[in-house]
């Protein structure tokens, strides 16, 4: 009896204390003590080093109010900016930034919710290295979140940007960065594809550039939304070029990341329905070679000519589109061998096939590469010419 | 704190003693308390804030060192 | 021999170490240092050397029936010798227990509670499987039924959701890493996780069927090793040149799981899988140690000493090194080495000894 009631006591005792842990107090955080941060801007100055964070978070409160209080959908005055909120701290390292953040903050930053880092135009020329070392190292971020490269001069400037459907800019910028590459526009990098690049000592890092534009509205009323406007180009840790439109599509397609999207040639515009392609090296001596294989599927959607369609058009259609193909590839290629940087990624690809040539290829890289033969083939099928066959006004 | 490491080893002694006397499990007794001081002892030391050596620290670098890594 | 009377069958046996294989491996994936992208190259040569040394211990198993290692030691080489190296080998057992533990703080600390004092997660820790230890091995082996199934089914799930973000091209080119560094990554992947199967010395002597115990052990530990093969390549096919870089790739890794944002946040399932495996590896540890104590100095049940031990275990984890890094250097440099006479040295020697000296003869098995 004795024994058993001994055990009771210990048991109650047991069932008191227990909860306590459960619960983890420690470290417990309070949805309301966080700022949920959906977009960091970093700004380095180009001579002192500086870091000045922007921070945009959400409240919370103000994205239901201003969901409900939007009526038939899609008005635009909606006040989509209450729902977000820009802080801004300047200091000689992020974590100074973020000790003087806490000085007018209500509330602990929270990132793992961060979508995008976007870096003003002056610090991604001085180099990046702080941010990408506190990314890294710290467990809170999430692998996945998109590098950005502001086209402005300051990452603040685009974070403060009132955007059209989305009520927090950042997921809405998020969300247009991979539309756009999605459209075989711009390439989206996430900060592990970042890191990637930039840990194979050959690859070039990249990051799609956004930048402010005016449209103007009813009215005159002048609003400014952003566009992604160009890739960046960058050697370790700075900045050092750009890639335009064209050469950007270019990228893509060497690269394989082509997923939807047009091809514009001049007689006619045509869907891509598939695209794959591969980069084939080889070494010819000493000379390096890199065949680009590009296989496209597309259908139809828009011809200028007068004509009917017949097979043999459908073929010249194709070779157009071929040839617009690899003309797109080949400024992507020339714009690389003028910065010297590896965007495509040839380097990996001739370490994958050629282990041992490569261990003493790699330390001349840089000067191997603007003397790359690269070979450009595309092969491209139209599957549908659409519902018509014959043009609507005849010669 | 250490108040806390008293009742809490003190907790555990009167968990395990009062059996062990009872069956008169002499070497029992003997091993447990041998172990229950050295613990108590090196809790203490903790707490106090004296630190304690790293044994894998001293492992690695006796073996590291026979092998010149 | 009435100080464990439960009895395993033997596919507890395999499960229980898968469990165990699984234990901090789910955390710091083998075959890291060096090896680079062939990191599961160097994993898929431990578990071979595993395999080889788990023969060498399961033969001493097969030729005494029923017995631990510390009994066996006392039979092959005196009560006197015996004892001192059984004494080493508990030893030995105790500091891998408090070392997992240290990983187990280490990691959570970083990860997941940083305001919490490490040693309140290490006490609890300690107190379940100290715990589970006093019920027994039969317990214990229960308990791996029911956890080591659900991690697995984690593991695969984590890896199905990585298929999209998988890049095979960040596993080439093949066997890239210098012959040198490799194969010392993998010895490094037998010491850690594969080779500590050696623990089961003590408890394989508890198996119901002794005869298909060795094929047991064999089983667990392949299917153990492919599932850890399996999660390496993934690692580096989703992180590719990072997972070098990062101390806890698999944590990394899941944090890039991200399914129509409804899925996210999925690296809580890694802690998980940390808590339970961790549980039954200190669990096999711990159990061998105060089994072994108790054999060694005769006593009547080991369950007295299991609280006194769990509070140097967990005092040892706290202070064996001086910080993160230490640790790591030990795993990767240090203990490769120093468990060689733990996980080889003492099997191997014992086993050579005792076929010299024709043991075990007819009157001693029943001992």
């Amino acid at each position: 009896m004795k024994r058993e009631k001994r055990i009771k006591i210990y048991v109650a005792i047991l069932l008191t204390i227990m909860p306590g842990f459960l619960s983890g107090c420690w470290d417990s955080h309070e949805l309301n003590t966080l700022s949920i941060v959906s977009g960091l801007g970093w700004d380095i100055d180009q001579d002192t080093g500086e870091v000045t964070l922007t921070y945009q978070s959400i409240i919370p409160s103000e994205i239901e109010s201003s969901s409900s209080s939007n009526e038939g959908g899609g008005q635009k005055g909606g006040n989509p900016l209450r729902a977000i909120q820009l802080d801004q701290d300047t200091g000689a390292s992020p974590y100074e930034v973020l000790s003087r953040y806490a000085q007018h903050a209500s509330r602990i930053p929270f990132y793992e919710h961060t979508q995008v880092y976007i870096f003003g135009k002056d610090g991604v020329q001085r180099g990046i290295y702080p941010f990408l070392d506190t990314q890294a190292r710290n467990p809170v971020s999430r692998p996945n979140a998109l590098m950005v490269v502001s086209a402005e001069k300051t990452a603040s400037d685009i974070l403060g940007v009132q955007d059209g459907m989305e009520n927090i800019q950042a997921f809405g910028m998020a969300a247009e960065i991979k539309l756009s590459a999605t459209f075989s526009k711009f390439p989206a990098v996430t900060v592990l594809q970042f890191q990637n690049r930039l840990l194979s000592k050959t690859t070039a890092p990249i990051a799609p550039m956004v930048g402010i534009f005016e449209q103007t509205g009813r009215e005159g009323k002048k609003t400014q939304k952003i566009r992604v406007v160009g890739t960046a180009v960058f050697k370790g840790d700075r900045m050092i070029g750009e890639l335009n439109e064209r050469e950007s599509s270019g990228l893509l397609w060497a690269i394989n990341e082509i997923k939807i999207g047009f091809v514009t040639i001049p007689e006619a515009n045509l869907e891509i329905v598939k695209a794959k392609s591969k980069i084939v090296p080889e070494l010819q001596g000493d000379q390096v070679k890199i065949t680009i294989e590009i296989d496209q599927e597309s259908n139809l959607v828009q011809y200028n000519g007068h004509q009917g369609i017949t097979a043999d058009l459908v073929q010249e259609l194709e070779k157009g589109q071929a040839k617009e193909i690899e003309s797109q590839v080949r400024a992507a290629v020339e714009k690389s061998f003028d910065l010297e940087a590896d965007v495509f990624g040839f380097g990996d690809a001739v370490h994958r096939k050629y282990k041992k040539e490569w261990k003493e290829l790699k330390p001349r890289w840089d000067d191997i590469y603007p003397c790359i033969e690269v070979v450009i083939k595309a092969k491209t099928h139209i599957n549908e010419i659409g519902e018509i066959n014959q043009a609507l006004i005849k010669d | 704190m250490i108040v806390l490491l008293l009742i809490g080893f003190a907790f555990v002694a009167i968990w395990e003693l009062p059996a062990l006397v009872r069956n008169r499990w002499w070497r029992e007794i003997i091993l447990f308390m041998v172990l229950w001081s050295a613990g108590f002892m090196l809790s203490v030391m903790i707490s106090l804030g004296i630190t304690l050596p790293p044994i894998s620290t001293i492992i690695n670098k006796a073996v590291t060192g026979m092998f010149g890594w | 021999m009435f100080l464990e009377k439960g009895r395993i069958s033997n596919f507890q046996l395999s499960v229980l170490i898968i469990g165990f294989v699984l234990g901090s491996s789910v955390i710091i994936s083998p075959g890291g240092e060096g090896a680079g992208h062939d990191a599961w190259i160097a994993c898929a040569l431990g578990l071979m050397e595993g395999l080889l040394i788990a023969w060498i211990f399961t033969a001493l198993t097969k030729l005494f029936k029923d017995k631990t290692l510390i009994e066996i030691n006392s039979l092959v080489y005196g009560k006197i010798l015996g004892n001192g190296i059984s004494l080493l080998f508990i030893g030995y057992l105790f500091h891998l227990s408090a070392l997992v533990l240290t990983n187990y703080g280490q990691f959570f600390k970083l990860q997941i509670y940083p305001a919490t004092p490490k040693t309140l997660s290490l006490l609890l820790l300690m107190l379940v499987c100290a715990s589970t230890v006093n019920r027994g091995i039969e317990v214990l082996a229960r308990c791996s039924l029911i956890l080591v199934p659900i991690i697995i089914l984690v593991v695969f799930t984590d890896t199905l959701l990585l298929i999209p973000h998988i890049d095979l091209n960040n596993l080439m080119p093949v066997l890239d890493a210098p012959i040198g560094k490799l194969l010392l990554a993998s010895h490094g992947a037998a010491s850690f996780p594969f080779a500590e199967t050696v623990a089961f010395l003590m408890v394989l002597a508890f198996v119901d069927k002794p005869e298909k115990g060795p094929a047991a052990v064999s089983r667990g530990l392949l299917i153990a090793g492919f599932i850890l093969i399996m999660a390496v390549a993934r690692n580096v096919a989703v992180l590719g040149q990072m997972a070098e870089i990062t101390n806890y790739p698999t944590y990394l890794v899941a944090q890039v799981i991200d399914i129509g944002d409804i899925l996210t946040r999925l690296h809580v399932l890694v802690a998980i899988s940390l808590i339970t495996m961790g549980f039954i590896k200190i669990s096999v540890l711990f159990y061998g140690t105060v089994l072994g104590l108790a054999q060694v100095f005769n006593l009547r049940s080991y369950r007295p000493i299991i609280l006194p031990v769990g509070i140097l275990m967990v005092i040892l984890a706290l202070t064996n090194v001086g910080n993160t890094q230490e640790m790591f250097d030990f795993v990767n440099k240090g203990y490769p080495i120093y468990a060689i006479p733990f996980q080889i040295g003492i099997p191997l020697i014992t086993l050579v000894v005792a076929k010299l000296r024709r043991l075990p003869q007819k009157g001693e098995l029943d001992a």
